[in-house]
C-alpha cells in the first residue's frame, strides 16, 4: 500500500520505560513484572516493522497450531476463509476510513504491515515454488502451501491491510488517490472474488465415448455431478504437424541407451535437409501411409502414420536409401540403418490441434459445437474445456476428456483484475508522464 | 540471418564504446544502438517467418526479445527523462543476451502446441518481455551506480535511485498487466485463471518482490542502498521465474515449461 509518507503519530499511551531496555536491567525471566512491562511497552510504543514481523509470526504459529490440531478439511459453509472475508472486508473498509487516526488501525493499514505481510506470503510462496507437492504431502502432511492455515491467515491480514488502506485513501478524489484506489481496490476485489469463489468452484471431468450420450461429470473425489444437459461426442479429431527426422545413435551413457538428435525441418516432398551432419533428400512423403505387399502406400485412414522415402548421405559420403515411419496402430515403425549403432528415424509428430465435435441437448433443444484447447463453450452455467484424450491411441482415441467448470465468482475476479489493469495503466502514465527533463509535465 | 544478429551484437558493443568516448552529445552511440535494434527486429521478423509461428516459445527466443527491447528502452527512457545513465548498461545487456544466443544456437522447433495457439500468446509475452527489460535494466543501473559510488568511496545518494525507479515505474505496471493477461489466457485454456502452478507461483513472487520495492522506496526514499538492494533481489527472483524454475524440483509439476527445449 503506498500510503502517505508521514510517520505515524507517537503513541499517547504508555511509553517504553527506560529501565526496561537498560542493559543494566536484564529481564531474562528473573522478574515477571518487568517482562510484562517490556511486552506492554513493545505494543504501546510507535508501531512499525518489528510489530508487523511479530504479528505475522503469531499468525504463522497460530496457523501451524491449527493445522496440527483441527487440520484444514472443514465443510465449506464453516470454512473460515468465508467468515474471515465476510467480517474482515467490510470491517476493514469502515475501520480504515473511520478509524484512520487510531494508531493501531493506522498501523494495520500502513506500509510496514504491507511490506512484512507481502514478504511473509512471499516466503511461503517460495516454499510452494521450490518444494514439490509430493514432498509436502508425504513428509509434512500438508496438502499444499495454498490450502494451509498459515497462508490463509497471512492472506487475511493482507486483505485487512489492503481493504483498510483503500478505506483510508478513498477520499478526497484526486489523481493520486484514484491511482491508489484502482490498484489496491482492484487487487483486493480479485483476491476476495478468488478466495470466495474457490469455496464454490467446481472443476469436474467428463469422459465422452463416441456416440454415447452422458449427463454426468465426475468430481475429484469420484462422486458424480448431474449436468443440466446431455452431451454426446460425435467425433474426436487429432491433427498433427508434419514430422521431423532424427538421428538415433546407441549410447549407453544416455538415459534409455539411445541418443536422439532431431532435425529442424518439417517434412515435405522434395525437401533437402541436414540432420546432425547427414544430408537427407525427401524423395516421397505420404502424410498417411500403410505398409503392404507393395511397400509403403498412401492410406485413407485417419490413424495411418506418416511415412517418407529418403536418400541419406553420411558425412563420409556413403548413401543409404529407404523408408522411415513413426508407426501407429495401423503400421509398425520403420527406420533406415546407417551402420551398427546409428539410424535415421521419424519421431512421433507433435499434435497441432485436438478437438471434440459434440452435440448438447437441453430443454431448449439440440446444438452442435466444437470444443478445442483455448476455445471452450459455455452452456447453462457450465464452461466446457477440451482437456485430453487417449494419448497412446492418438488420432484413434475412442474417447475425449472434457473439463466442466462452474465458477460463480469469476465476474468479481475479472472486475478486480480489470480495475488493477486500469490502475496499472494510470501508474504507467504516472511513471512516464512526470519528468524533470525533456517533455516535462510539471 | 545469423549475420544480421551478429551485426546487432556488434552495433551494441560499438555503441557502448561510442557512449564512453562521446559523453556530451552522444549521437553516434544513439545511432549505433538504433541500428542494432533495427537489425534485431529484422532478425526476429525473419525468425518468425522461418518458424511459421511467433518466436516466443523457447528460452532462446525470449532472450532475443529481451536483447532487443533492453537497448530500445535504454534509448526511449533515456530520451524521455533526459538521462544517459541507461545508455551503456542497456547496450551491454543487449549485447550479452545476443552473445549468449549466438554462442549457443538453439534447436529451432517449428511446432506450436495447442495451448500456445491463443490470441493471448503474443501480447502476454511481449508485455512481459518489455517489463522484464525495464526491471532488469533498473537493477543493472542501480547496481552500476552503487558500485561506482563504492569504488570512489562515496555514499550512495537518493538521486542515484531516480533512473532505476523510473524504470520500475514502467516495468511494474507492465509486469502486472502481463501477469493478468496470463491469468485471462489460463482461464480460456485450462479452465482456471490461477492454480499456483510453479511458474505462476514464481510470477507472483516476482511481482511481490517489486511491490515490496515500490512500497519501501515510497516510505524510505532516503535509504538508497536499501532500495538498490531490493532491486537486485527483485531481479534475482525475476531470473528465477524466467530461467530458474525450469531447473527446480517443482518444474515437472508445471504445465507452463514450454521454454524447455526437448
Amino acid at each position: 500500500m503506498i500510503a502517505h509518507p508521514r510517520k505515524p503519530k507517537p503513541s499517547s499511551g504508555q511509553v517504553l520505560e527506560p529501565e526496561a531496555v537498560s542493559p543494566e536491567a536484564p529481564s531474562g525471566g528473573l522478574n515477571p513484572n518487568l517482562d510484562r512491562k517490556v511486552k506492554e511497552a513493545f505494543w504501546q510504543g510507535t508501531l512499525g516493522y518489528p510489530h508487523a514481523v511479530v504479528l505475522c509470526g503469531y499468525l504463522v504459529a497460530l496457523g501451524v497450531a491449527l493445522h496440527a490440531t483441527i487440520g484444514y478439511r472443514i465443510p465449506p459453509m464453516l470454512n473460515p476463509v468465508m467468515w474471515l472475508l465476510a467480517l474482515a472486508v467490510p470491517g476493514s473498509l469502515i475501520a480504515g476510513r473511520v478509524g484512520r487516526k487510531n494508531r493501531v488501525i493506522h498501523w494495520l493499514t500502513s506500509i510496514p504491515v504491507a511490506v512484512v505481510v507481502t514478504s511473509a506470503v512471499g516466503i511461503l510462496g517460495l516454499v510452494g515454488g521450490i518444494v514439490p507437492l509430493q514432498t509436502l504431502q508425504e513428509q509434512f502432511q500438508v496438502e499444499s502451501v495454498w490450502v494451509s492455515w498459515p497462508f490463509v491467515l497471512l492472506v487475511a491480514l493482507m486483505l485487512v491491510n489492503l481493504v483498510g488502506s483503500v478505506g483510508k485513501r478513498c477520499w478526497p478524489i484526486n489523481y493520486t488517490n484514484v491511482v491508489y484506489f484502482t490498484t489496491h481496490a482492484g487487487l483486493a476485489i480479485a483476491i476476495i472474488g478468488g478466495a470466495g469463489s474457490s469455496l464454490f468452484l467446481e472443476r469436474d471431468i467428463i469422459v465422452l465415448f463416441h456416440g454415447q450420450p452422458t449427463t454426468v461429470a465426475v468430481k475429484k473425489d469420484n462422486t458424480e455431478v448431474k449436468l443440466p444437459f446431455e452431451i454426446t461426442l460425435n467425433e474426436f479429431v487429432l491433427t498433427s504437424f508434419p514430422p521431423v527426422l532424427a538421428l538415433a545413435e546407441l549410447d549407453p551413457k544416455v538415459e534409455g541407451g539411445v541418443d536422439v538428435t532431431p532435425g529442424e525441418d518439417l517434412l515435405k516432398e522434395g525437401l533437402t535437409t541436414d540432420v546432425a551432419g547427414y544430408k537427407i533428400k525427401v524423395k516421397k512423403y505420404l502424410p498417411k501411409a500403410i505398409f503392404g505387399a507393395d511397400g509403403w502406400q498412401a492410406a485413407p485412414w485417419k490413424t495411418a502414420p506418416p511415412a517418407a522415402e529418403l536418400a541419406v548421405t553420411t558425412p563420409k559420403g556413403e548413401t543409404f536409401e529407404g523408408w522411415v515411419s513413426c508407426g501407429s496402430v495401423d503400421a509398425p515403425p520403420n527406420h533406415i540403418r546407417l551402420g551398427e549403432t546409428s539410424a535415421i528415424v521419424m519421431p512421433d509428430p507433435r499434435p497441432k490441434e485436438f478437438r471434440s465435435d459434440i452435440t448438447i441437448k437441453n430443454g431448449a433443444g439440440e446444438e452442435k459445437h466444437t470444443i478445442k484447447v483455448n476455445e471452450p463453450i459455455t452452456r447453462d452455467g457450465w464452461t466446457l474445456y477440451q482437456l485430453s484424450y487417449d494419448q497412446k491411441m492418438g488420432a484413434a482415441s475412442q474417447y475425449s476428456t472434457l473439463e466442466a467448470v462452474r465458477d460463480p465468482g469469476i465476474g468479481v475476479v475479472y472486475f478486480g483484475m480489470g480495475l488493477l489493469i486500469f490502475g496499472s495503466v494510470l501508474h504507467l502514465w504516472n511513471g512516464v508522464g512526470t519528468t524533470n527533463g525533456r517533455g516535462s509535465k510539471k | 540471418m545469423t549475420m544480421v544478429a551478429q551485426f546487432a551484437l556488434g552495433s551494441w558493443i560499438a555503441a557502448s564504446g561510442a557512449y564512453l568516448l562521446q559523453r556530451k552529445r552522444p549521437w553516434i552511440g544513439d545511432v549505433l544502438t538504433m541500428l542494432g535494434v533495427i537489425a534485431g527486429v529484422v532478425f526476429l521478423t525473419s525468425l518468425w517467418m522461418t518458424l511459421g509461428r511467433p518466436p516466443m516459445r523457447t528460452l532462446g527466443e525470449t532472450r532475443w526479445w529481451y536483447a532487443i527491447t533492453v537497448p530500445f528502452l535504454g534509448i526511449l527512457i533515456g530520451w524521455r527523462f533526459d538521462t544517459k545513465i541507461l545508455a551503456i548498461p542497456s547496450c551491454l545487456m543487449g549485447a550479452m543476451f545476443a552473445g549468449i544466443n549466438l554462442a549457443h544456437p538453439e534447436y529451432m522447433d517449428k511446432t506450436l502446441m495447442p495451448a500456445l495457439q491463443s490470441p493471448w500468446f503474443v501480447p502476454h509475452v511481449v508485455v512481459y518481455m518489455v517489463a522484464y527489460s525495464a526491471l532488469g535494466l533498473s537493477s543493472l543501473v542501480g547496481a552500476w551506480v552503487f558500485i561506482q559510488r563504492k569504488l570512489k568511496g562515496e555514499a550512495v545518494q537518493p538521486e542515484d535511485v531516480e533512473a532505476p525507479h523510473k524504470l520500475v515505474m514502467v516495468g511494474l505496471p507492465l509486469l502486472t498487466t502481463g501477469l493478468l493477461f496470463g491469468a485471462f489466457w489460463a482461464k480460456e485454456a485450462w479452465g482456471h485463471y490461477w492454480t499456483w502452478d510453479p511458474k505462476e507461483t514464481w510470477a507472483f513472487l516476482t511481482w511481490a518482490a517489486y511491490l515490496i520495492y515500490l512500497h519501501v522506496k515510497h516510505r524510505h526514499a532516503m535509504k538508497p542502498s536499501l532500495n538498490i538492494g531490493l532491486l537486485v533481489i527483485g531481479f534475482a527472483v525475476l531470473m528465477g521465474c524466467w530461467f530458474g524454475v525450469n531447473y527446480l524440483p517443482t518444474a515437472k509439476e508445471s504445465v507452463h515449461t514450454y521454454t524447455q527445449v526437448d
